[in-house]
């Protein structure tokens, strides 16, 4: 498949999983008072918020090739002057979680593409150089722990700040650092320099490179164009990418000529000249990429009237001094495919970034950011060079508009509680929308509420601390004060259903206003390949999103069937079939109302919950009969039934088509991960999720039509349809259990790490401290990786492992009940109440119920639960559930024939720990009971009785107990 | 039995699940009925001279025995007392015998809704100790899970007549249903919800409405006589069929309104119970299980909190569905909320951290009395004599009568 998607998680304290910010102020320039700043105009309606507060105009990212930390840092930089660096890194190889950001404001506005990161991998150490537009560098040695800790150390000469007597002259206009004390600045009126400060000093030198001798540069200034205000000389630079391996530094100059300098005595050592062309729709920062992997690569864009194209060029150098001889060819003429709309969109290439994936077989990944207005389009190119200087390349792109529309938010009205009201069904959909940025729905809560403009800028700083749930909140308290319900003429009783209509109108403007406001955090700054781990960020004015490639349930997007048949696998018949069948099935679901839909669901779930009374087919009859028949046009029934009698196996095809989607990677394993990583996944795999349920619904629907249907010819090829609807049963069971996860709030808990009793959530709780919702911890908990040696953690396999794991045959209940335990260790008790209903009917899933019914205070549920379930180690292996750990351990100390003796004892332990004292002696009589000869237990039973039964004030049975 | 000016306090021998006074008015107004372990317990209040009980005797009279705990209770109004001619004792025997059984001087028949832990709902017509009609309402076509709250209506015919008793079940299969027992034969409609019923009651006055609570935090009216697409009515007396009704609903009021700080998110909004409140049903009462508690005055006139659409200029003025009360009690509850009978201000809650401890809230003060009451026992349950001085309490293992106010 040729498309790629993202991972977006919004650059929101909350959605990025931190805690809060440190803020910190560099200090301000002696000279800043001198030089006159436009004052600007102090609005603080909602538009000049937005755009001061809320979207950057400049972002990168910052990525080193060690494990050290800080590894990845994602950098924004505001109107409001100030700059914030987020730590972003997908795997956590350093053990460090990074739970704070940090936000530098700076006295004047920052100069875009004037941040640049120096490091020191040696020591450690990192550097963040910032240009001003009062032409001060500042120099900030960021510390790790500035990341990490709430209260860290800030030394005094933590920013330096310097005016370069250049600085005095010319305004810069881009700079890139060498290292942690030099950098290279180039201006706006054409000139190279390199800075150089130095340690705990504030002198800084100027090294001057030029290319052509003084007279030439005089020759420039004496033509009639450099009157003009815009003028700048050809040999301005107007992109540079520096060579940390090599230490050389590349040059674009504005008369296309590249330049190769050494950045160590400042000799320039090589001068290519390209053909001239037109660069006013490009941005020339993207002409030039060095390979962030080897550092031995680059690629250089050459625009045209199209699209341009891109070549790659390989460093030559001596093999006896390792001096630069050449660049040299490896490939040419690279053009990029067609952009969406591009005879009327004017695309302009943003950036490129290119790495090489293998050295020994010479394979590059080229990827390109293109931006219109506030369309965006990512291209990946996967050159294969030849030894002609062509390559073989394909190209794999995003789509124009990868951001949710409004058309997915609207709903019929509900007719059934099922899944709620209104205001419920609006709050779950935009909480729903993982990349809508939090920031967007603060600044239309204050829109709507009208605040005085003069108190909006303060309350949107109090409202920056407000988790995401408590913001939903006061949005419902808006909006629901704001619709009066309006007396029925006529009547002594209120118009309640035009109230409800009023209602969802009011919503639906709300949504619309979120949209429009988060639409302009669409526009994209930036993209970066991290070295170490291949995967590309995507910079957004108030996002971060994660290429990744999409998974097989996926392709229903766009052009299913003729994608479909492009790739080499697809050339199965069987497979072919499969995917037109879930076709046809989609577009019947497009057909129900959304209020048909939710009513499915819940009947779905019932039939998941409840023993089958009815026989499948039965079952099915039933299902088409009350919910697609009266729904559906009879002729688009009839045409799904014919469709499906046509195949010649439809069954097995569909068959055929779970196990390609299933997919499993052989090799993976758990491993530990960033909340960063977390989020992205989890933003990401919940609309897999709803593609992959909507895929079974689909299945489902199609086989309720094709075994209701009266028709001989049918009822030969719906044989086997029993078996395969309980199959996509118990999957949509699964798919749904997480999906319902999604939005329930984890409760804050202490938890004592020592007895978790669970290795992988005692290795992921520093992640899953910083995680929001059940569902991003338990995509947590069952991500895995790909453990090949060069294949690194990504989205994508986490993706594809998960979702293989929820379609494995025998998994669902496993899965499941897996999954509860592993909240249940988490003292989630109100989560797994919402959960309850997913569990089955097994020994286990009693106790996790009574559990959950325990934490949750009801006793008498939990007690129900409890003589339910009667564990029996024997029967019932119980030794891979660590919530049963401390029960197991106890009970094997006893004699083998009074496991139920045992088993009661635990239980009268559990429920006296919670104060239930009169039904923890009820358990401990009945254990009395049934105990056989062991000694141990009946002491420890007599024990327990006699606790039980002073605490519940029974004097009489303690008295018993003690004779 | 211990008796002190306020409070009396009765050692029970079955474990107590719930407690209902009789709300019928004249000789049944003091009749009290506790579900326990093995079906239903009748006491009796003595009274004073004047009708008001008197806390100082409470007298046992029978207990019907179901077989099964009883977890929910609802009393019909449809009681009624009769002289019983043959069991006529001396004044100073029934004296001396005091809490002692059979000590029946009146014939009862009662009529309860009750909710079993087998999750079956049944409809008890008993006299005295004996059950006379017995209506289950259970397996396929009842509640899958636990029956987490239950009530029953009367409703009457234009002629005064009993027409139908209406029974309203909610419980963690997220299902509320309503049984209607007509001559005709039961009527059953279950009607989906988004999150496990915690509670139901019906209006008092217009018993077509119902409140519904949600354990998510979501109160809905419903009005349940509102006509369905495809109703069918069965013939049979064990037949039942399950129909769904088009737009039942008609509001809903939210919870998440509660601005909390409690640290346990999920509890905050969490409800415990929902509650008509006042005589004619003028307000919602919400408490949730954090303790923080919201009243909307939905019918009630600004000012005096009671309607009277004869009085008004005719009707209900335009507002907002937000709540007009709001405020927290000092723990956190599961019982809920039990509004006072008379005044609709003030309702008692009782902590579920701090056993046996009550607490009387004062709406229109945001604030609570000063002074809690303090009981023995975690407590299970609770209700209002209708003379709103005194209350019932259960305990694990234990009756209190408590005079609260008056």
């Amino acid at each position: 498949m040729d498309e790629l998607k993202q991972a977006i998680v919004p650059t929101y304290i909350q959605s990025l999983g931190l805690e809060g910010s440190l803020e910190l102020w560099v200090p301000a320039h002696e000279d800043d008072s001198i030089i006159e700043v436009e004052a600007e105009e102090q609005n603080f309606d909602c538009e000049s918020i937005l755009k001061s507060e809320l979207i950057a105009f400049d972002s990168g990212i910052f990525t080193r090739k060690t494990n050290l930390f800080p590894r990845c840092v994602h950098w924004n930089v505001f109107k409001n002057q100030t700059l914030v660096l987020t730590e972003v890194s997908l795997k956590n190889d350093s053990s460090c979680i990074p739970s704070f950001n940090i936000r530098i404001h700076f006295p004047s506005q920052i100069l875009k593409n004037c941040v640049t990161f120096g490091f020191d991998d040696e020591k450690n150490e990192l550097s963040l150089f910032v240009i001003t537009s009062t032409r001060v560098l500042y120099s900030i040695k960021v510390k790790p722990e500035w990341f990490l800790s709430s209260n860290p150390t800030v030394d005094e000469g933590w920013c330096t700040c310097f005016r370069p007597p250049s600085f005095l002259t010319k305004t810069p206009s881009y700079s890139t650092a060498v290292n942690r004390f030099s950098l290279f600045v180039t201006f706006n009126s054409g000139g190279l320099l390199k800075l150089n400060t130095s340690f705990n000093s504030d002198e800084i030198q100027e090294e001057h490179y030029h290319d052509s001798r003084y007279m030439t540069s005089i020759r420039h200034y004496l033509t009639l164009q450099a009157f003009k205000d815009d003028y700048r000389p050809p040999n301005s630079i107007v992109s540079m990418t520096y060579n940390h391996r090599y230490h050389y530094l590349l040059t674009m100059s504005l008369d296309h000529k590249l330049k190769i300098w050494n950045a160590l005595n400042g000799v320039l050592l090589e001068t290519i000249s390209f053909e001239p062309t037109s660069m006013q729709n490009s941005n020339a920062l993207s002409y030039l990429s060095i390979d962030s992997c080897t550092q031995s690569y680059v690629s250089i864009y050459h625009p045209n009237e199209t699209r341009g194209y891109f070549s790659l060029y390989r460093f030559e150098l001596d093999p006896d001094d390792g001096s630069f001889v050449k660049l040299s060819p490896v490939t040419t003429k690279i053009a990029p495919p067609h952009l969406p709309d591009d005879e009327f969109l004017p695309w302009t290439l943003l950036k490129t970034n290119l790495v090489c994936l293998d050295t020994r077989d010479l394979h590059f990944s080229l990827s390109l950011a293109w931006k219109s207005n506030l369309h965006a389009v990512i291209q990946c190119a996967y050159v294969v060079p030849n030894v002609d200087n062509t390559a073989r390349v394909s190209w794999k792109s995003t789509k124009k508009n990868g951001f949710i529309g409004f058309d997915k938010f609207s709903f019929d009205i509900p007719t059934s509680m099922s899944f709620g009201d209104v205001s419920e069904i609006w709050v779950n959909n935009l909480l729903n929308k993982k990349h809508i940025s939090p920031e967007s729905l603060q600044l239309a809560l204050l829109c709507s509420q009208k605040v005085n403009p003069y108190t909006s800028k303060s309350k949107m700083e109090s409202l920056r601390s407000t988790s995401l749930n408590e913001l939903m909140k006061e949005i419902t308290k808006m909006i629901i004060g704001s619709v009066p319900v309006q007396p029925e003429f006529g009547s002594s009783s209120f118009d309640y259903s035009a109230y409800r209509q009023t209602l969802y109108n009011e919503w639906e403007r709300f949504a619309k206003l979120t949209l429009y406001l988060d639409s302009f955090g669409d526009e994209i700054l930036n993209i970066e390949i991290d070295s170490n781990s291949k995967d590309t960020y995507v910079c957004y004015a108030s996002k971060i999103g994660v290429l990744r490639q999409p998974v097989y349930i996926e392709y229903l997007d766009g052009n299913l069937i003729s994608n479909m048949l492009q790739l080499p696998e697809m050339k199965a018949p069987a497979l072919v079939s499969g995917y037109q069948l879930l076709d046809l099935g989609c577009s019947l679901v497009s057909c129900l109302p959304s209020a048909t839909l939710m009513e499915i669901r819940f009947s779905l779930q019932e039939l998941t919950k409840n023993p089958a009374s009815y026989s499948v087919f039965d079952t099915l009859w039933i299902f088409f009969d009350k919910y697609i028949y009266p729904n559906v046009n009879p002729d688009h029934l009839k045409s799904l039934a014919e469709s499906f009698a046509s195949r010649d196996n439809p069954v097995g095809d569909i068959k055929f088509l779970l196990d390609y989607i299933r997919d499993f990677p052989e090799n993976s394993v758990q491993f530990s991960s960033t909340p960063f990583f977390s989020l992205a996944l989890s933003n990401t795999l919940i609309e897999v999720l709803e593609k992959l349920q909507t895929s079974l619904e689909a299945l489902i629907f199609l086989l309720s039509i094709a075994c209701s249907q009266q028709d001989v010819q049918l009822e030969q090829k719906v044989v086997g349809s029993d078996g395969i609807f309980l199959e996509l049963l118990g999957k949509w069971k699964v798919v749904s259990f997480f999906i319902t996860t999604f939005n329930l709030p984890l409760e804050q808990v202490d938890i004592d790490s020592s007895k978790v009793g669970d290795n992988t959530l005692q290795s992921n709780l520093g992640t899953i401290s910083h995680l929001n919702t059940p569902f991003e911890v338990l995509t947590t908990l069952f991500c895995r990786e790909n453990a090949l040696s060069n294949q690194f953690s990504s989205i994508q396999t986490s993706i594809k492992s998960f979702t293989s794991r929820l379609l494995e045959d025998s998994s669902s209940n496993q899965m499941v009940s897996e999954a509860f335990e592993k909240l249940l260790l988490l003292k989630q008790y109100n989560v797994c109440s919402a959960l309850l209903s997913w569990l089955g009917f097994d020994s286990i899933c009693q106790y996790f119920k009574a559990i959950t019914h325990l934490g949750s205070k009801e006793i008498q549920k939990s007690i129900y639960h409890f003589k339910h379930a009667n564990l029996n180690f024997e029967k019932v292996d119980l030794s891979e559930r660590p919530l049963l750990k401390a029960y197991l351990d106890t009970a094997k100390g006893y004699s083998l024939d009074s496991h139920l003796s045992s088993y009661y004892l635990h239980v009268s332990k559990l429920l006296s720990t919670e104060g239930a004292y009169v039904d923890a002696l009820e358990f401990s009589l009945m254990a009395d009971a049934v105990k056989g000869e062991d000694e141990n237990l009946v002491s420890d039973i007599r024990i327990q009785m006699f606790l039980t039964s002073c605490a519940s004030s029974k004097f009489d049975t303690a008295y018993s107990t003690l004779l | 039995m211990t008796s002190s000016s306020n409070s009396l306090e009765l050692t029970l021998e079955n474990r107590p699940f719930t407690a209902k006074w009789c709300p019928a008015s004249s000789s049944c107004s003091n009749l009290l009925a506790i579900g326990h372990d093995t079906g239903i317990t009748v006491y009796k209040a003595t009274e004073f001279a004047n009708g008001e009980p008197s806390m100082k005797d409470l007298v046992k009279l029978y207990t019907i025995h179901i077989g099964l705990p009883v977890l929910q209770l609802a009393f019909s109004a449809n009681c009624i007392c009769s002289e019983n001619e043959k069991e006529e004792k001396p004044q100073q025997d029934i004296q001396m015998e005091g809490l002692l059984e059979n000590n029946i001087l009146d014939n009862y028949t009662l009529c309860f809704a009750c909710a079993c832990e087998d999750n079956t709902v049944r409809l008890i017509i008993a006299r005295n100790d004996s059950i006379i009609t017995q209506h289950v309402l259970g397996g396929k076509s009842g509640h899958h899970s636990f029956v987490n709250a239950i009530d029953i209506v009367d409703v009457y015919s234009a002629d005064n007549k009993l027409a139908e008793q209406v029974i309203a079940s909610v419980g963690d299969d997220n299902t509320l249903i309503i049984w209607r027992l007509t001559d005709n034969g039961p009527v059953l409609a279950g009607y989906s919800l988004s999150s496990p019923g915690i509670s139901v009651e019906f209006h008092p006055v217009n018993p077509n409405h119902l409140l519904v609570g949600e354990k998510s935090g979501n109160v809905r009216v419903f009005d349940w006589t509102s006509p369905p697409n495809n109703t069918d009515e069965s013939m049979g007396q064990d037949v039942s069929e399950q129909v769904s009704s088009i737009t039942p609903w008609l509001y809903t009021l939210n919870v998440s309104q509660v601005v909390h700080s409690y640290r346990n998110a999920g509890l905050a909004s969490t409800l415990a119970n929902a509650r008509w409140v006042g005589p004619d049903g003028t307000s919602i009462l919400v408490v949730c299980k954090s303790g923080a508690w919201l009243r909307w005055d939905l019918f009630a006139k600004a000012g005096n909190g009671s309607y009277d659409m004869e009085e008004d200029v005719g009707y209900p003025q335009p507002r907002t569905l937000l709540p007009d009360h709001q405020g927290a009690s000092l723990f956190p509850t599961f019982c809920g909320a039990c509004p006072h009978p008379r005044y609709p201000d003030y309702f008692m809650t009782a902590s579920s951290q701090r056993q046996g401890t009550l607490q009387l809230i004062n709406v229109a003060e945001k604030g609570s009395s000063p002074n809690p009451v303090q009981l023995d026992g975690l407590i299970v349950g609770m209700d209002w004599h209708r003379n709103g001085n005194y209350v019932a309490v259960i305990t694990d293992s234990s009756l209190y009568i408590t005079k609260v106010m008056g």
